[in-house]
Formats: structure tokens, C-alpha cells, sequence
């Protein structure tokens, strides 16, 4: 038998179990059926005892209802002694001797017999017999006297000297016909006179017991024997059929389990690879053979504009359109791909969504294939390449364009090759191409200049170019660079960027008359280095943002890079194209994008098909608008355009055409024009490139010049108004101070009474002239602080010097000055401005106090005159007694920013000599021969009949 | 009221406040004087009787604090009330420690200039009575003869007149 299961073993025990019970029913059984057949032969003795009793008993009775029964007396049967009747023997008439036998003497005889024979013994008796042989033995006795108690049968086994035997006794009862012969005895009916008893052997009953209780076990036996195979084979066979279904169980348990795990993988990937479809970054799409789409990714959903619950069951040409844009039919591009799948693995076609959007994708298509290695369905990933495509479209367009405006651009250009020395210094540099600007800024043609040395050719080139460009070329960092070309005698602004390893562009702008102009500038006042540099900021802000603008679409390359990697095969091939398409526009379109002038490629019906970076701004329209517009709406004067236009068309050429172009927001951009008609590879004329020269920056420069002048110059006089701030307010405080006593001396008078009415009206005309007074002094410090107009009127320089009189004398009182105006009564008019020269004046008076502010009190002596210079200048000197000034302080002294004081600006004297500057005249100043300086002004004046009194 | 014998002396170098003053005090019930300035004053010399001075801080050549002290120099005591168009607290303390009245920035309140002066004139006035009766005292001093001057010697100590006599060696005897 197998070992080791549980079931086994556990069927081992119920077998075990079913035995043990079987055993256990079958003993019960026999045990039970022997008790049965003992208890039986007990009946049956017993039954037989009682009948033997009963059959006694009937005899006896019978013979005692006959009185005894006569019988032939023998020797066998002699009369009974003991019966003492007188009827005992009779002799029958034929001689024969009768013996009456009594009950008991006839039971005891048959008794007799039947022991012999059957074996059954009766023996009637009683404690008082008559007969002594009829005593009883102890057992009888015995129940003898329980039958006197009350005991109606007493019974029991008795193993006697031949066998078992089972005694039972009655009590004899006396019955009325025993009363015939007992009657002597004293019996009455009823009494118990002894009793019958039997004895049954049982050796006959035992022996059939034990026959049949042999038969019984043989058949318990024989029956427990069957019991036990039978239990003993349906266990055998149970137990095998039991490991059998196990071992089928733990089959199937292990097939079941393997085919779970393998389920879990299917379903794992089965999720890895739906969320993959679904959150590709393509769209992917399956439709069967016969075209119906089956499945759509998020991507295809989103992208195409159609659900799942839409798209599913339609045809997948609602994905396309049935002519491509490029003329293609493509209705029978579906079946084709099903027909060839191979032939379309990598596709390249039109699509169209579902708002009607056409756009170009690549489809990577691959067929599924049924049992039957046919085509079932075809499963086709597709991206978006219609931003790709259509770049490639616009590019190709412009790169027609971008070479002429190459050729147009009024910035010379050129490309060039840095070359090293042998410890890789840059020493020169070769011209690899150059456009016609550069052409005419050199004065050499394109022929002569390729290839060849910028030494070899222009050899007064000076080291700083080469230096600078091959720092340009070989670290990759743009530069800015203004300097003079003695090959050319000119000066140059360039901007120089890489192209390249080794390799430089540069652009020229010839600015030689510009560095005149500013080199004029530049002696005027330092203020405008201020504008300047903001200037050349913001330039190299615009260099700055270039380079920016590059990186950025550098970066934008590298990640449309990132996006083809995932496409491999076609992208590669794609991104090649555009890479070459793209350096090639960068090259081109960079040049166009560097210009600071505005750009633009006209149509020949007049209208805008291209703009750089530079016109947007000027023009405040961007790209979009102006591409495909008329081009003279953007100007003050669109007839005047439109006339310059037509003269490009006829002479092919424009040069320095001054235009003004109109900004949205009101401003307008002084330009100067240059146009040339530009053609395409036949010859045909395109339209026309013009570039246009920015007029108005210097303009606005020149304008904020002159307002941060302004600006100073209000400061300036603010500044002073505080340094007079004392003088001012005691000059207020006089007239206010005078006005408060006399108010109170009205009110005096009027407390009075009578009251002097002629001295308050005196009064009142004092208070009046003295708020005026006070309203003066106001009306000149408001002056200080006003913006100064430009304007200018006639008016008289005595006049400035009277008005600004109490608050000199004030000034030079508060530092024990000496004042002394010296006014030629005669002197012309001149045409200013009163604040400016007000200002003038008290700057130079307390310039000439601090000059004097250390010496002693007594020697300080201030002296401002007025002449008439002939013929026709207005002199006005300040002369003061103070320190005086160093030689080289002389001019000095009026720039600005310089000072002698520690916390001084040094903006005074500075702007006042462009404020007289500005009236057309001369500020200077001259050491005395004595001590201090002078400080001399002189105007223009005005002719006589001009002579106003301001 | 108005105070009999008094005169307001201004010195200012501005013309309308000169004559603002002027109507201020006449009008006040005082006699007044101007001068423009300091040089001017001082050769007009001081009036009889109790005066004061409104004396403004600017003036040309000697300034007012200036003035104050060339006064002080000379012994003459007037009191002075300082008028400025700018001061500066230096400026009015110098001015307070020399003993000026007080010091007062234009524009001023009238009637406390006013108020100032009077106060001004009655010091002035007390100060010349309590001047002229020691004026008195020292004329009365000056008859003495010199043994009047000895018996006066001790009895300004306090002594009695008996003691004075027995040091002296007169007899006791009241003039």
C-alpha cells in the first residue's frame, strides 16, 4: 500500500474502525444469539418441567377424581402400605387381585418409568409424608418451606451426580377429590401438602444448544470473515482510487497553478503593453483588412479628434484625406497597404483629422497575421511631422530669398577662414565669401577677395582686427568691434560672430563720418557718454539676444533630435534634410536677423513677402501682418514709397531715399533707403530688396541730450536755490515781518478813538508794497525750481542783475563780502532765456563767494560789471579777490564733474556754460593780475530797432 | 497806557521794517527812533530818559550781536530786543547770555514785540531812578566831612552809638 497520505492513512484507521465494529456487531451478535439459545433450553427445560409437572398433576388428578385406580397387583406393583383404605385390594370375579393405587403411589411408579426412560425425574413429597421413602431431599425441603411462605414454583439448575439438571417443584394443592384419602391426614382443600418436583436433565437441551450454538458462530464466523475481506478489498481499492485522484488532483492543482502564473504574466504584459499603446507618445492605429479601425491610442484620439466609441468600426479613410496636398491620390492607399504591407513598413503620407485639419505623418505600418499566415489586421504607428514638413517647405522657399538679400544688404559681409601661426596665434585670415556691400566698402570684387589673405590684400591691416576676429573664430564668442582701417582710410563697426571652428562672419557698417560727429559730441558734454552707452547696452543687449535667439534654436534642434531618435530610419533621414536645410537657413537667415536695419523683400506688385526682426520693430507690426502687405502703407508718405519703388523697378537700384516709417503707437523712424531689384536663377525679375538706414536714433539721442541738459540744469538750479536757501527765506521774512507790524499798528490805531485813518491807509499801502516784495522773492524761487522752456526774448542783462540784486547782496552780507555792480546804462538787448541766465548769474556769483571764502574778511570783494563790447557782444564779468585758479583749471574748470571742493558736483559751471553756449555766446574765465579771477560771459545782441525793455 | 519819558531805538537796514517799526510804536502809544545801522546809532548817541533797543542781527559793517558788544564795552546799558530775518540757535543764545531781553525771528508777533519793549522801557526806567538815587547818595557821601566819614564807617558795621563814642571818644549825641 502507498504510504504517505493523509487520506490513506486516514482510510487505514476508518478500515481499522469498520473492523473493529464489524467484530464488535458480529460478537455482540453470536454473544447475544448464545444467550438467546441458553435462555432458551432454559425454557424448554422449564416448559418441560412444567409440563411433566402439569402432566403429573393431571394424572393425579384424574386418579384422585377416580378415587385411585385399581391395577393388578404385582410384585411390581404391590398394595400400598400406606394406603389405609378398606377398598384397597379387590379381587375381580374371575379371580384376578386388583391394588388400588393411589395418585401418589401411580406418579411415583410412573415417575419411575420415566426416569428410566426419559430421564425426567418427578418426585412428589412433603415435610410430613406418610410414606418415608417420599421425604424429601434438602433442596425440596427447602422449597417446601418457602412454598408454606407463600412461594408459588421455586426452580433451579442443579448440577447433580449425572449431569445438569434443572429441578422445578409446585406445591401440591389439596383439591377435593384428595380429600377422600387425606382427609385422615387433617387436609383441607387448599392447603399446601407438599409439593411435586421435577428434574430435567439438560444434557440433551445443552447438547442442542451447542449444536445450534456451533451452527450460530460457525455462521457469526463465516459472516465476520466475509465482513472483513469485504472491508478489506474496498479499502484496498478505495485507497487506490483515493492516491489515483489524488495524484490527478495535485496534477491538476499544479496545471491549474501553472496556468495562473502564466495567466498573471499574459495579463502583465498585456498591461505593459496597453499602457504603452496608450500613452505613446505617436498615434498608433489598427484597422483589419478590409479597413475597418479596430483601435486607436489616446494619442490617435486626441490627435485626430475622434473617441474610441467614433473612430472603432468606421473605415480608416476617415483618417485620410483622398487628395493629398501634394496632388497624390490616396484612395487606394488602404488596400495597397494591405495588399503590400512590406512596401509601406515606413510611410510617408498626408492625414486629416476630424475638424478637417490636414497633417502630414509618418506611419510605421506592420501587418498581424491570422492561423493562416494571411493579412488580419494592420497595426500603424504614426507621428507628426507636418511642422517638420512644412518648415522644410518654407525653407526651401527662402533660401531663394536669402542669398539676394545677402546681395542687397547695404552691411558689407563677408565669411572668412581664421588661419594660426605655428603656436596657433591668429596671424590671418582667408576670405571665403563676401557679398556685394562688401564689395563696394572695400572697393575689391568677390573674384579677387576668395580665397586669398586679408594680408596679402590689404596689408595695412592692422593686428587688432586679425586679433580680435581669431579670438572670435576660435573661442566661438561674438564681438563687437569699432575701429580704423588704414587700408581703407575709413572706421568700421563690425560685428563679428562664428560660423564655426575657425571660421568667422563679420559685418560691416562704415561709420567713419559718424565718428567725426561723435568725436564733436564727445566735446560738448560728458552727460552724453551716459546716452552713449546706454547706446552700445543696448547693442550688445541685441548681440546678447542673438546669441540667446541662436541657442535657442540650437536647443530646439537638439530636442526635435531627441523627438527623431524615437523614429528611427526616416527620422534619421528627415532630420539629416532639415539639418542641412537648417544650417543652411541659420547661416542665411542669421545674416538677415543680425542687420540693426530694417530688411525687407518686396513683391512686384508692391507688396511685402519677407521682413527681418528689425522692420517688425520699427514698423510695430509683426511678421505675419506684413508679410503679404502693401509695403508703402507703412510709411508718412506712401506715394513717395511708391515712387522710390517704381524707381528700383525702372533703374534697378535706389540709393539714400529718405522715407519716414509710422509706428502704430505714433512715432515715426527717420529712414534712408537702399533697394536693388533681386532675381530668380532664370533671371526673372522677384520683387525687390530694400534696407533702410535708422535716422532718428541719432535724432532721439540728440533729444535726450538735450533733455538730461535740461534735467541738470534744473538741478543745478534747484541745488543753488538751496544754497541760497537762507538769503531766500530772510529776503521773505523782511517783507513778512514788516507787513505783521504794520497789520498791528492798524490794529492800534483803530483801538483807538478817534481813530488816524490817514495813517492806516498810509499803512495799508506799505503792507501792499511789501506782499509784493514777498510775492517777487516766491515768483523768483519758483523759477528755480520750473522746467526751463527754451524760449528766448529780448531783454535787457541789467535787468536779470537787479532782479537777482537783494538776494546777491544778501549772500555777500552773509559772507562779508563786497558787493559792487557796475551796469553800462547804455547796454544792447540781447535774446535769452530769463531763468537760464538768472541761473548763469547767481552760479557764478557764489562760485566767486567760495573762491573768496578763505580769505580774510576785510580783502573779500566781489565786482560784477556790464559793457557794451563792440560791435555787437554784451560783456558781463564777475571779478572776485579769492584764490584764483591753476593754469590748466582754466578750461578745465567748466567740464563737468570737476571740482575743487570736496563736496562739491562740479555740475555748476559746467551748465552754465552750455547754457550760454546755447544763447550763442562764450563763457571763459582769466586770472587777475592782482589776486582772484574773473569769470567773463559775453552774448550777442540785438540789432537796435529790436531794443525792447523786458 | 503808555509810559512818559520812554523812546524805542530800531536799528534795521531794511526800509520798509524800519518804518513798519516806527508805526508800531507810535501808534503803541512810544516814541520811537530808526537808524540803519550800527555806525548810524551810535553817532546819534542814546536820548535822555529810559530807552530800549530793537536791534535787528544783519545790519551792514557792524552786525547786531556786534553792537551788543561794543555797548557792553562801553558801559552803556540798554536792553536790547534782537528782530532777525534767519537765526540760528547759537546766534539767539550769544545773544541771550550777553543779556539781551529776548530774541525774536520776522516775521514776529506785534503785539508781543510790543509787550517786550514795554517791559524793556520799565527796566530801563527803574534802572535810572534806582541810578540817579545812588547818583544822590554819593553826592550826599561826598559832603561828609572826614570825621563824619569815620562815625559813618562804624555805624554802616552796625555798632551802637554809644560803643562808637567810647571808640571814637565823643559823647553820645544825635545830630
Amino acid at each position: 500500500m502507498f504510504r504517505g497520505s493523509r487520506i490513506l492513512s486516514r482510510l487505514r484507521a476508518l478500515t481499522w474502525l469498520l473492523a473493529g465494529v464489524w467484530s464488535g456487531c458480529i460478537a455482540g451478535s453470536l454473544l447475544w444469539n448464545l444467550h438467546q439459545l441458553a435462555h432458551r433450553s432454559l425454557e424448554v427445560a422449564h416448559l418441560t418441567a412444567l409440563d411433566t409437572i402439569e402432566n403429573d398433576l393431571l394424572y393425579r388428578r384424574w386418579a384422585s377424581k377416580q378415587g385411585g385406580v385399581y391395577v393388578r397387583a404385582s410384585t411390581h406393583t404391590p398394595p400400598n402400605p400406606y394406603l389405609e383404605v378398606p377398598y384397597r385390594d379387590v379381587t375381580t370375579t374371575s379371580g384376578l387381585a386388583l391394588t388400588l393405587v393411589n395418585p401418589a403411589y401411580m406418579a411415583r411408579q410412573v415417575n419411575a418409568l420415566a426416569d428410566e426412560t426419559k430421564g425426567s425425574r418427578g418426585h412428589l413429597t412433603s415435610l410430613n409424608p406418610i410414606r418415608p421413602g417420599n421425604a424429601p431431599d434438602p433442596w425440596e425441603a427447602a422449597a417446601l418451606r418457602s412454598f408454606e411462605q407463600g412461594a408459588t414454583e421455586v426452580s433451579s439448575f442443579e448440577s447433580l451426580p449425572d449431569g445438569e439438571r434443572l429441578r422445578l417443584m409446585r406445591p401440591f394443592v389439596t383439591e377435593p377429590s384428595c380429600l377422600e384419602c387425606h382427609a385422615t391426614q387433617g387436609y383441607r382443600v387448599g392447603d399446601i401438602r407438599g409439593g411435586v418436583s421435577v428434574s430435567v436433565p439438560m444434557a440433551p437441551l445443552r447438547a442442542i444448544q451447542q449444536t445450534m450454538a456451533n451452527r450460530l458462530a460457525g455462521a457469526h464466523a463465516g459472516l465476520w470473515m466475509i465482513g472483513l475481506v469485504g472491508i478489506g478489498i474496498s479499502r484496498w481499492s478505495l485507497g487506490k482510487g483515493i492516491l489515483a485522484r489524488e495524484q490527478a488532483s495535485a496534477d491538476l492543482q499544479r496545471e491549474v497553478s501553472e496556468r495562473r502564473l502564466a495567466e498573471q504574466e499574459l495579463r502583465a504584459s498585456e498591461g505593459r503593453y496597453r499602457d504603452l499603446v496608450q500613452n505613446a507618445n505617436s498615434s498608433i492605429i489598427r484597422w483589419k483588412r478590409d479597413g475597418t479601425l479596430t483601435f486607436l491610442n489616446e494619442h490617435a484620439q486626441r490627435f485626430f479628434g475622434y473617441s474610441a466609441a467614433e473612430a472603432v468600426g468606421q473605415h480608416v479613410n476617415i483618417l485620410l484625406p483622398p487628395q493629398e496636398s501634394t496632388g497624390a491620390n490616396l484612395a487606394a492607399l488602404t488596400q495597397d497597404i494591405v495588399a503590400h504591407p512590406d512596401r509601406y513598413s515606413n510611410n510617408v503620407n498626408e492625414n486629416i483629422c476630424r475638424d478637417g485639419r490636414r497633417v502630414w505623418m509618418t506611419w510605421t505600418n506592420r501587418p498581424i497575421l491570422d492561423e493562416q499566415g494571411q493579412v488580419a489586421e494592420i497595426l500603424a504607428v504614426g507621428s507628426d511631422i507636418t511642422a517638420l514638413k512644412q518648415a522644410e517647405d518654407a525653407r526651401r522657399k527662402t533660401e531663394e530669398r536669402y542669398h539676394s538679400l545677402f546681395s542687397t544688404m547695404t552691411e558689407g559681409f563677408a565669411l572668412h577662414q581664421i588661419v594660426t601661426d605655428d603656436k596657433g596665434r591668429p596671424c590671418d585670415y582667408i576670405f571665403l565669401d563676401a557679398n556685394p556691400a562688401f564689395e563696394r566698402l572695400t572697393g575689391l570684387a568677390r573674384a579677387d577677395l576668395l580665397d586669398k589673405r586679408v594680408r596679402d590684400i590689404m596689408p595695412k591691416t592692422e593686428d587688432y582686427w586679425i586679433e580680435a576676429y581669431g579670438r572670435v573664430a576660435l573661442t566661438g564668442e561674438p564681438a563687437h568691434l569699432e575701429n580704423f582701417a588704414a587700408e581703407l582710410n575709413r572706421w568700421f563697426e563690425s560685428f563679428a560672430y562664428s560660423t564655426g571652428p575657425g571660421q568667422f562672419a563679420a559685418v560691416f557698417t562704415d561709420i567713419t563720418e559718424r565718428k567725426q560727429a561723435e568725436e564733436r559730441l564727445r566735446q560738448s558734454a560728458a552727460e552724453l557718454q551716459a546716452a552713449n552707452t546706454s547706446l552700445i547696452e543696448s547693442r550688445r543687449a541685441a548681440l546678447n539676444l542673438m546669441d540667446d535667439a541662436l541657442a535657442a534654436r540650437q536647443n530646439a534642434e537638439q530636442i526635435k533630435e531627441e523627438l527623431r531618435q524615437i523614429n528611427a530610419g526616416l527620422e534619421q533621414r528627415v532630420a539629416e534634410r532639415t539639418a542641412q536645410l537648417a544650417a543652411a537657413a541659420r547661416y542665411a537667415r542669421s545674416l538677415i536677423e543680425a542687420s540693426l536695419d530694417p530688411l525687407v523683400t518686396i513683391s512686384p506688385e508692391g507688396k511685402i513677402t519677407d521682413v527681418n526682426r528689425a522692420t517688425e520693430l520699427v514698423t510695430g507690426v509683426p511678421r505675419a501682418e506684413l508679410v503679404g502687405s502693401s509695403f508703402s502703407y507703412y510709411f508718412t508718405e506712401p506715394q513717395r514709397a511708391d515712387a522710390g519703388y517704381q524707381q528700383v523697378l525702372s533703374r534697378g537700384v535706389v540709393r539714400d531715399y529718405p522715407l519716414t516709417i509710422r509706428h502704430p503707437s505714433g512715432t515715426t523712424t527717420d529712414v534712408l533707403y537702399n533697394a536693388t531689384l533681386y532675381r530668380n536663377e532664370a533671371g526673372e525679375v522677384q520683387g525687390v530688396f530694400a534696407a533702410a538706414r535708422d535716422m532718428t536714433e541719432r535724432k532721439a539721442a540728440e533729444l535726450e541730450r538735450q533733455n538730461l541738459r535740461d534735467e541738470l540744469a534744473r538741478i543745478s538750479r534747484i541745488t543753488t536755490g538751496g544754497q541760497l536757501a537762507a538769503s531766500l527765506a530772510h529776503e521773505l521774512n523782511q517783507p513778512l515781518g514788516a507787513i505783521v507790524c504794520n497789520v498791528q499798528a492798524v490794529n492800534q490805531i483803530l483801538a483807538q478813538a478817534p481813530s488816524d485813518l490817514a495813517e492806516v491807509r498810509d499803512a495799508l499801502k506799505d503792507i501792499e508794497a511789501d506782499s509784493k516784495r514777498a510775492g517777487a522773492v516766491i515768483h523768483q524761487l519758483r523759477g528755480l525750481y520750473q522746467k526751463s522752456s527754451h524760449e528766448r526774448h529780448p531783454l535787457q542783462f541789467n535787468d536779470i542783475l537787479r532782479k537777482t540784486d537783494p538776494l546777491l547782496r544778501n549772500e555777500c552780507g552773509l559772507k562779508g563780502v563786497a558787493l559792487r555792480m557796475d551796469l553800462d546804462p547804455a547796454l544792447p538787448a540781447v535774446s535769452g532765456n530769463e531763468i537760464g541766465l538768472q541761473q548763469v548769474v547767481l552760479n557764478l556769483a557764489t562760485n566767486a563767494l567760495e573762491a573768496m571764502a578763505a580769505r580774510e574778511p576785510g580783502a573779500r570783494r566781489l565786482e560784477i560789471r556790464t559793457s557794451h563790447e563792440k560791435p555787437n557782444m554784451v560783456r558781463v564779468s564777475f571779478r572776485d579777490s579769492g584764490v584764483g585758479l591753476a593754469e590748466d583749471q582754466l578750461r578745465r574748470v567748466f567740464e563737468p564733474f570737476f571740482t575743487t571742493k570736496p563736496d562739491g558736483m562740479g555740475m555748476g559751471l559746467a551748465i552754465c556754460y552750455s547754457i550760454i553756449e546755447a544763447h550763442g555766446g562764450r563763457l571763459w574765465a582769466e586770472n587777475n593780475p592782482d589776486r582772484g579771477a574773473t569769470f567773463h560771459l559775453s552774448l550777442p545782441a540785438l540789432p537796435e530797432n529790436a531794443h525792447e525793455h523786458a | 497806557m503808555s509810559t512818559p519819558d520812554g523812546t524805542v531805538l530800531i536799528v534795521d537796514d531794511d526800509p520798509s521794517m524800519r518804518k513798519a517799526l516806527v508805526r508800531l510804536c507810535q501808534t503803541a502809544g512810544l516814541k520811537a527812533r530808526a537808524s540803519a545801522s550800527a555806525r548810524e546809532f551810535l553817532d546819534a548817541g542814546v536820548p535822555e530818559g529810559p530807552s530800549c533797543l530793537v536791534l535787528d542781527v544783519r545790519l551792514p559793517g557792524l552786525s547786531g550781536l556786534d553792537l551788543q558788544s561794543e555797548l557792553a564795552a562801553r558801559h552803556i546799558q540798554i536792553p536790547i530786543v534782537f528782530i532777525t530775518g534767519h537765526g540760528d540757535i547759537p546766534m539767539s543764545v550769544r545773544a541771550m547770555k550777553a543779556g539781551a531781553i529776548d530774541f525774536l525771528t520776522k516775521p514776529f508777533d506785534g503785539k508781543a514785540l510790543i509787550a517786550r519793549v514795554r517791559e524793556a522801557l520799565d527796566r530801563d526806567a527803574r534802572l535810572k531812578s534806582a541810578q540817579a538815587e545812588q547818583m544822590a547818595i554819593r553826592h550826599h557821601l561826598n559832603t561828609l566831612t572826614p570825621r563824619e566819614h569815620q562815625v559813618f564807617a562804624l555805624v554802616i558795621q552796625g555798632i551802637l552809638n554809644k560803643q562808637i563814642a567810647a571808640e571814637l571818644g565823643a559823647s553820645f549825641k544825635v545830630r
